[in-house]
């Protein structure tokens, strides 16, 4: 005897649109999805690791609030890393130019820690600080090809650029990043 | 395609674990700096802030939807200020129309709602003029400060049924939230517990009656 089929997952448009008809939750599930993904990207965007579930959170009100503005063009990821972006934008601004990975902020080892989970190696570290100095547009096409393999067609979709350009902006990235990190 | 290009396009694929280097392209990987460079800050920003904490979904879904249901009723309660705010600027422009109006009358009439006016008082019909020998010296008249009496047929009433059909609660709440600025509600500023969500439910249950 076979075990019946599972079925598929629900998308994330299906839970989209369980969650506009009140499916609590439909809500959880799609942040059971992506919050985790969400919060690396915050974190390699800059934001202090302190600071990184409650960006989630903001990103994620947001994002529900908005809801009806997701056409499904990008995945719902992709999306939500584009209000993530704005939202870092946001706070930026609103800390008058401020860069928002601070110095002292780093999450370095602590050598009286040993079981710190946040300890970054140097290496990552490294990497963190030289995203922090790319320009956003960089930042964002190269944390959603590196951390989400998006292709550039969707990272286009979701940044409002064409293919070609996002290509371009990667290798740019990808460039600064090798002398930033030397 | 040169192999430093494709090994770039398919070092994400390779870092998230999707795929696998070929043998050849590790010897090349091996015997090219530029590429080894590159692999190492993909590989290294693939995973920044795997170590970070797991989100708990269910608290930050709640937190969001909450969230989401304050906006909502302080959204409504905004729509119904401004509605009734704009309202009342109408009943008071309307009310200084007929105070106009009335006035234009010769200010015959009551006030809306208020006791008859005083009996008036006799105005003497202007004296004859007084000879003083060839001059005439007019009597400056008298200003009519009083008013004739109330005439029923000319008062002026303001319904405000809307108003009336309020219970004296109602009325209250409705008058303790006009009271309050505009400018502090604002969409981040909970309430550390549900106490205002309460309150403004209250506020929006007496207007509706």
């Amino acid at each position: 005897m076979s075990a019946p089929p599972t079925p598929d997952p629900p998308t994330d448009a299906a839970l989209a649109a369980a969650y506009r008809l009140g499916d609590q939750r439909a809500a959880t599930e799609l942040v059971r999805r992506h919050a985790d993904a969400l919060g690396r990207f915050l974190y390699s965007s800059g934001a202090a690791a302190s600071d990184v579930e409650d960006l989630a959170q903001e990103t994620f009100f947001r994002a529900f609030r908005g809801l009806d503005g997701w056409r499904g063009a990008v995945s719902m990821r992709s999306w939500l890393f584009t209000i993530a972006g704005n939202l870092l934008r946001d706070e930026f601004r609103k800390s008058k130019g401020r860069k928002m990975l601070l110095l002292e902020d780093r999450d370095v080892a602590d050598p009286t820690d040993p079981h710190g989970n946040l300890a970054a190696s140097e290496a990552e570290e490294r990497v963190r600080e030289g995203l922090a100095r790319l320009p956003r547009l960089q930042r964002e096409v190269f944390l959603l090809r590196v951390q989400q393999g998006s292709g550039y067609e969707e990272i286009a979709a979701a940044l409002g650029t064409t293919p070609g350009a996002a290509r371009v902006h990667y290798h740019h990235a990808v460039k600064r990043l090798k002398e930033l990190v030397r | 395609m040169t192999t430093c290009t494709l090994l770039s396009d398919r070092m994400p694929e390779v870092a998230l674990g999707r795929a696998r280097w070929t043998a050849d392209e590790e010897r090349h990987l091996a015997a090219c700096a530029d590429c080894r460079a590159e692999w190492t800050l993909v590989a290294a920003a693939s995973g920044l802030g795997a170590q970070l904490p797991p989100v708990d979904p269910e608290r930050t879904a709640a937190l969001v939807t909450e969230r989401l249901r304050h906006e909502r009723i302080r959204s409504h309660i905004r729509v119904r200020r401004v509605a009734l705010l704009t309202g009342l600027a109408g009943l008071a422009a309307a009310a200084v129309l007929a105070l106009a109006v009335w006035a234009g009358r010769g200010g015959r009439g009551t006030l809306p709602g208020g006791p008859p006016l005083p009996a008036p008082v006799p105005v003497a019909s202007t004296p004859p003029p007084v000879s003083a020998g060839d001059s005439q010296i007019l009597p400056r008249p008298e200003p009519r400060l009083a008013q004739g009496p109330v005439s029923p047929a000319s008062a002026v009433e303001f319904p405000m049924p809307e108003l009336d059909s309020l219970p004296a609660e109602a009325l209250d709440s409705m008058l303790r939230a006009l009271d309050e600025p505009l400018a502090h509600v604002g969409p981040y500023d909970l309430p550390p517990d549900d106490s205002g969500d309460r309150e403004l439910e209250q506020v929006l249950a007496g207007w509706e009656g």
